[in-house]
């Protein structure tokens, strides 16, 4: 009935890049020039520096940096075997900034270490709480530890910045390693063939930050995206010892939260797959199970099965004349196909309703779905008196034609000119005259007709 | 000159006002008849048919229950029938009957443009549609319509679950969609243009995300050819897998550089990237991919 497999989506064409570098990381940049002038056998040299800053996101996101995250926020499933990951819209936002700062340029094909960073807290670390402290407070201060930092052109002290205070210890047992760092990164390419253009074209490239840890079942897990810029020293260990450089009466780290998110990993048979081979899909079609009990009769058993397999339900059914009865019904959704045999239009429901001699019950399906429509035309009220303007403006018209058509047949022996081709002054005036004869032919005609 | 003008055969002319073609539609956006084929073809689609005219009985649709159905044309044909019913304006009756079969198909053939139409306003499923064109859907069954329901949790925890449906088993005449809509929090509505024959549910694409295999109360992470390897892709599975190193199991902190390290070396059985080629973050990425689940379902009969 159904299968599985667990391969690349098919024509998902998905390219992993190593690193898009910012052409010039944010941040303040230097720019020196020196100009050599040999002028009358003398050489002078002229100097010039301009600094520049390169502005980029520091110490918050905006709301269209994060393209998605997974697990989906608040989400429920077997997140446990998953690192969870944040896709971000700007490419080279993971290389933007360094962990780093002092870092010579990576050689090709070196790892390239990103400022971000996704930490996974699990309910029982438990998550630190993220709080709003200012940027002039990013700073060392008694027992909580921030790396030293350089302040940026645009940053006021008092501009507001989210952060969580992690115990060292638990920093350094979550925390990747600064090696750890030039694998957590990548940027995802897709396949833009198949994208949406609008004004420019459609992106192609996401940054990708890797969390390093594992959920547990029946846990809630916090995902923070934190910035790491200039942690590098003091980063763990690979086997979690805390960092030396750390001062002594730190006991918890300040990091900066970028986003954040919390899902739950849940009991392992609630994969999508796990939860769709395990659909019933026995009848296969919308029908009741045979599952009563026998009558004892045969030929009603085979009845009912039949009826079942049909996607007939019998209902109670209260008749025009207040009998209650029982009917046969069925939903427009079969079990098997049926030609298109009715032949509408119909006005009423009643003629609609079908008998079965068989069983001597009715089939009220068709009955009650033109009923339906009905109820639900006059419900819509925008509906009904479209439909009622749009019949109107119709039958206005073909007694109009008519009308126009009698005249000119009527009168065009009065004319020197051919029937249809009356002169406008003439044509109103015998319009007039006529009228009065035609009009009320016209109404006892549309009378007439109506059944 | 005296004449006699004849008289009028009201019988004739009523036959003749019978005859008289409906005048030309105007269906500009936002006429009457633009409104009324609209909601025709929603209706169509079964746009608002209360849940119990659908599924008469609970029993019908368990828990956990996929349901085939085919829609049932007469069905269809009684309840439009029923909503154009109102409104009689007492015009000749085959007059109206031209125009009411003209409004009838012209809300028959929209049903087949309501998705596509919705697809392509909001730019980012745009690609849905043009890509059904390139995948060569056609409608399938002559104006035959089939589809499924789905209640599962599956359709709650995933809101993104993506469908595809063939005319045939084997899957290569794709059908198009002609609604699909959770229309209520565990409940999926599918119809195609045309008799489905196989279904296929698969994860949303985002989906695609980074994962290990929970093996023997440890972790392993079965292996993908980083490159080209003879007649395997990129992004196929090699077979085998490495061992998670944790940096403690207790927390489920993943030692990053020794998995990428254990991935890159040859000691992961009988692999090793061609040479030259390098093994970075974008080789580890692609390692580390878990795959997007696919359940595939056929239609008996």
């Amino acid at each position: 009935m159904s299968d599985q497999d667990g391969t690349l989506p098919a024509g998902a064409d998905v390219t992993f890049v190593q690193y898009l570098l910012p052409p010039l990381r944010s941040g303040e940049v230097t720019v020196a020039a020196a100009q050599v002038v040999e002028a009358a056998g003398a050489a002078q040299t002229f100097v010039t520096a301009q600094r520049l800053s390169v502005a980029g996101a520091r110490y918050r996101l905006g709301p269209d940096d994060v393209a998605g995250v997974f697990p989906p926020p608040g989400s429920q499933g077997e997140f446990a075997d998953v690192l969870p990951h944040v896709v971000l819209s700007s490419p080279t936002l993971p290389w933007q900034r360094a962990a780093d700062p002092a870092a010579p340029p990576p050689a090709a094909g070196d790892p390239v270490a990103t400022w971000l960073a996704v930490l996974p807290f699990r309910a029982l670390d438990p998550p630190p709480v993220p709080h709003a402290v200012t940027v002039g407070e990013l700073a060392p201060s008694g027992t909580v530890f921030f790396p030293p930092r350089t302040p940026e052109a645009g940053e006021a002290n008092g501009d507001p910045v989210t952060v969580i205070d992690v115990p060292v210890d638990l920093f350094a047992a979550v925390a990747p390693t600064a090696e750890d760092l030039g694998w957590l990164a990548h940027v995802r390419r897709v396949d833009v063939r198949a994208r949406p253009a609008g004004d420019g074209p459609p992106q192609s490239d996401f940054g990708v930050v890797m969390g390093n840890r594992l959920g547990l079942p029946g846990q809630a897990t916090t995902a923070v995206l934190v910035s790491l810029e200039g942690w590098a020293p003091y980063l763990p260990a690979a086997d979690g010892t805390p960092s030396s450089l750390l001062p002594e009466q730190a006991e918890t780290v300040r990091l900066v939260v970028l986003h954040s998110w919390t899902y739950s990993a849940v009991d392992q048979q609630q994969t999508f797959a796990g939860l769709l081979t395990a659909v019933s899909t026995s009848p296969s079609g919308v029908q009741l199970p045979v599952d009563g009990p026998a009558t004892g009769d045969a030929s009603v058993d085979a009845l009912v099965a039949d009826a079942g397999a049909m996607g007939y339900t019998a209902m109670d059914h209260g008749l025009a004349n207040g009998d209650p009865t029982v009917s046969w019904y069925r939903g427009p959704l079969l079990p098997l196909g049926t030609p298109r045999f009715l032949a509408p239009p119909h006005t009423a429901a009643s003629p609609l309703m079908r008998y079965d001699p068989t069983t001597g019950m009715f089939d009220v399906t068709y009955a009650a779905a033109w009923s339906l429509g009905r109820l639900m035309a006059l419900h819509d009220n925008a509906f009904a008196t479209a439909l009622y303007r749009w019949k109107l403006t119709q039958a206005r018209s073909s007694v109009e034609a008519l009308e126009t058509a009698l005249l000119d047949e009527t009168l065009g022996d009065f004319l020197p000119t051919a029937p249809g081709t009356l002169g406008e002054a003439r044509r109103s005036r015998f319009a007039a005259a006529a009228m009065g004869v035609a009009a009320p032919a016209a109404a006892r005609l549309a009378a007439d007709s109506a059944p | 000159m005296a004449r006699q003008l004849p008289r009028i055969d009201l019988r004739a002319h009523s036959l003749r006002l019978n005859a008289t073609p409906p005048v030309a539609m105007d269906d500009a956006q936002g006429s009457d008849l633009a409104l009324v084929v609209s909601w025709m073809t929603r209706l169509h689609l079964l746009h608002g048919v209360p849940f119990n005219y659908l599924v008469p009985d609970e029993r019908m649709l368990p828990v956990e229950s996929l349901r085939f159905f085919r829609l049932d044309e007469n069905w269809m044909d009684a309840l439009l029938d029923g909503a154009y019913s109102i409104g009689f304006a007492g015009v000749a009756e085959p007059t109206s009957r031209a125009a009411r079969s003209q409004v009838l198909a012209a809300a028959r053939g929209g049903a087949a443009r309501v998705r596509p139409a919705m697809l392509a306003a909001s730019p980012r499923l745009a690609a849905t549609s043009s890509e059904n064109v390139a995948r060569g859907e056609t409608s399938g069954g002559g104006g035959a319509v089939s589809g499924f329901l789905l209640r599962s949790a599956v359709v709650a925890g995933w809101p993104g679950v993506e469908v595809r449906g063939w005319a045939d088993a084997a899957g290569t005449q794709p059908l198009a969609l002609l609604r699909l809509e959770a229309v209520a929090p565990s409940l999926l509505l599918c119809l195609f243009d045309g008799v489905a024959a196989a279904v296929e549910l698969r994860e949303p694409a985002e989906a695609l995300h980074f994962g290990v295999e929970a093996v023997d109360g440890g972790w392993r992470k079965e292996t993908r050819y980083a490159a080209p390897v003879g007649d395997r892709a990129a992004g196929d599975f090699t077979g085998t897998s490495v061992d998670v190193p944790l940096r403690s199991a207790e927390t489920g902190v993943v030692d990053v550089a020794a998995l990428a390290a254990a991935l890159r070396g040859p000691s992961h059985g009988g692999w090793s990237p061609p040479d030259g080629a390098a093994f970075t973050a974008a080789e580890f990425g692609l390692e580390m991919v878990e795959g997007v689940q696919v359940v595939r379902f056929q239609a008996d009969g």
